[in-house]
């Protein structure tokens, strides 16, 4: 009887009851929009609809406010935790909005945050926008909240967010602080990445002296800092060319030689313009002002203040099925 | 007995980091927490081998292992509110535990030894599921220089120290006073040292000191392939099972220093009012936070004025 009882009384306790929601009852968010203006919070949930999407549109002095606001438009209980993306417009507190999910358990840790020039996304029902930017963003880590929550908090490097038009992705953000600094381009992104030891990135080179150009794939890199009187970059990748046009034999050792150098000049080129570029902006995309403190124990000099020498090394290791 | 109680001891080293031992020695020690837990583990094993305290039938023995319950209790209700049941009354989380280790206690202390044993097998799948699966997500930038001194190192071992040993004397009585568990407190030590670094090398400094259950908040990246993802509140069952055990032991403990028996499901309710009563005021979770290695020391003397005659005998 005594057992019966305490198994009953488990049963009960244990099922945790007061947080049971059936099914039906939750509109699983995928994405939301958030926009400030006028001192007012607007959000805008996306949700899924059956095989279609749809959204709900709220606004509030506060974030709270704004999602309580949207919760209550709808019959049933918005749900979080399978959330893809949010979006923010460039008049949003990033430090708010991160404070803000940080603290509510009831979301996943692994949707994307970018940056949106267009607030009218959500005209299209069919297309699940959140699902769009969560395949594309899938194999860079980086842009989920996880790791922007982390490099937020513990300041060892400045944030990045990509930009997304509403089709597609068009660059990269770069923030100072909480403060959007500058944009970086796609051809920008694509050197970046690189730089903080990411792969999947194309480089486009035009070839020696027409207009005529390869792309490769970045599939491995690794990208190394040294703080000196100089900071040491030396970056090595192994890709595969993915798109030839120029008039470079590549059956032979000399031709794929020749076209590893013209990859590799035309690299460090950018790197180096990208690096001029962070110091003018004086923001630390690469986390350089960490090494220094790691290396002087105080950051007397910036990453800003010193010469950057760049080393370079690119193979190429795949050519396809044409031997050409 | 003595491989029994061994893993009661598991356990017992454990149990308290969660939610707050784990943050405060990383937020003490930041990037040398290797080096801390080395020298915590050997302040541990010193105290362990210097004190051959036996737990008397005194009422300052049964209110210490309240105070250690009433801990642990207080962790465990909070995490569970926290992370999983957000609408559920505390005082309902705390139910089934107790009334768990009601059960359990209610039996003959072989069974506490028997139910040790199972969890510690469910514990070590969990605990190597994480390891395995958070490796790739530990990055060595996060271990650069922070300015933290040696005096802050040793501050931090020896915070170190009090939560790892201090439940373990608890548990100690005329059965269990000579077993040596030095071994079991190495490896113990081990496993803890592994979750400081993964926690750390995954949350970075600052995320650490500010966050609530950083070890359950590095199991969120725990999956098994694309396709099992979301399996923290499975994989964090190991923290579960520490606290629970620690709470089940320290009744067991109590039970030893009771007359009567039965006043032991007098005590266990009323610490369960007393713990709900302080998670629904979070004053008394931020003091649970911030005194706990105070309220642990002070216990450990405590303890010693109560059993002193039987200190520093040689083994």
């Amino acid at each position: 009887m005594k057992k019966i009882l305490l198994i009953l009384i488990c049963i009960f306790a244990l099922t945790g009851c007061y947080n049971y929601y059936e099914l039906d009852e939750l509109d699983v968010a995928s994405s939301i929009l958030v926009e400030h203006n006028d001192g007012k919070y607007d959000v805008t949930v996306e949700v899924y609809d059956e095989k279609k999407t749809k959204t709900v549109k709220a606004s509030g002095k506060t974030l709270t406010e704004a999602f309580e606001n949207a919760d209550r438009k709808t019959a049933k209980n918005i749900y979080y935790r399978h959330l893809n993306a949010i979006l923010l417009t460039e008049d949003v507190d990033i430090k708010e909005v991160v404070y803000f999910f940080f603290r509510n358990p009831d979301t996943n840790d692994n949707f994307a945050f970018v940056y949106t020039t267009e607030t009218d996304i959500y005209t299209d029902k069919d297309k699940n926008i959140g699902e769009l930017i969560n395949n594309n963003l899938k194999q860079n880590e980086m842009f989920t909240f996880f790791e922007i929550m982390k490099n937020f908090t513990n300041k060892t490097r400045d944030l990045t967010f990509p930009i997304f038009d509403g089709k597609r992705f068009t660059g990269i953000k770069t923030l100072k602080g909480t403060k959007i600094i500058g944009t970086l381009d796609e051809k920008e992104d694509n050197i970046l990445m690189p730089l903080i030891n990411k792969t999947g990135t194309y480089l486009d080179t035009k070839c020696d002296d027409d207009e005529r150009h390869f792309v490769i794939k970045i599939d491995s890199v690794d990208t190394d800092y040294k703080v000196d009187k100089k900071i040491k970059v030396k970056v090595k990748i192994e890709a595969s060319l993915r798109e030839l046009t120029c008039d470079i034999d590549t059956s032979k050792v000399e031709g794929l030689k020749k076209l590893e150098k013209i990859a590799n000049d035309d690299f460090k080129d950018k790197v180096y313009s990208l690096i001029n570029k962070f110091k003018e902006d004086k923001t630390d995309t690469l986390g350089i002002n960490t090494l220094i403190n790691d290396k002087y124990h105080n950051l007397d000099k910036r990453f800003y203040d010193f010469d950057y020498e760049v080393e370079t090394e690119i193979s190429i290791y795949k050519k396809g099925l044409l031997l050409k | 007995m003595k491989k029994d109680f061994n893993i009661l001891n598991y356990f017992n080293t454990r149990a308290l980091f969660m939610g707050v031992g784990l943050s405060r020695v990383l937020s003490t020690c930041h990037e040398h927490i290797i080096i801390t837990v080395f020298i915590g583990m050997l302040i541990g094993l010193f105290f362990l081998y210097l004190f051959r305290l036996e737990m008397k039938s005194s009422i300052i023995n049964i209110f210490l292992n309240c105070v250690i319950i009433i801990i642990a209790l207080v962790i465990l209700i909070n995490m569970i509110s926290t992370m999983y049941l957000t609408e559920m009354p505390k005082f309902m989380i705390g139910v089934p535990f107790i009334l768990l280790s009601l059960y359990l206690l209610s039996k003959k202390e072989i069974v506490l030894y028997r139910i040790g044993g199972i969890l510690l097998a469910i514990n070590l799948i969990c605990y190597f599921l994480s390891f395995l699966s958070l490796l790739k997500y530990v990055n060595l930038n996060n271990f650069h220089y922070t300015n933290t001194g040696i005096n802050k190192v040793l501050l931090a071992a020896f915070q170190y120290a009090i939560f790892s040993v201090t439940p373990t004397f608890f548990m100690r009585n005329k059965d269990t006073k000579d077993i040596s568990i030095y071994k079991m407190y190495i490896i113990s030590s081990i496993t803890m040292c592994v979750i400081f670094l993964f926690t750390y090398g995954i949350l970075g400094s600052t995320l650490t000191g500010i966050v609530r259950y950083p070890e359950y908040l590095i199991l969120k990246e725990v999956m098994i392939s694309e396709a099992v993802q979301n399996i923290e509140n499975i994989v964090s069952f190991m923290w579960i099972i520490d606290a629970f055990m620690i709470i089940s032991n320290c009744g067991n403990s109590i039970k030893h220093n009771l007359n009567n028996k039965n006043y032991i499901y007098i005590i266990f309710p009323v610490l369960l009012f007393i713990t709900s009563y302080m998670n629904n005021h979070y004053e008394y979770l931020l003091m649970v936070y911030h005194y706990t290695h105070f309220v642990l020391a002070g216990s450990l003397i405590l303890l010693w004025l109560a059993n002193r005659k039987l200190i520093f005998v040689k083994r």
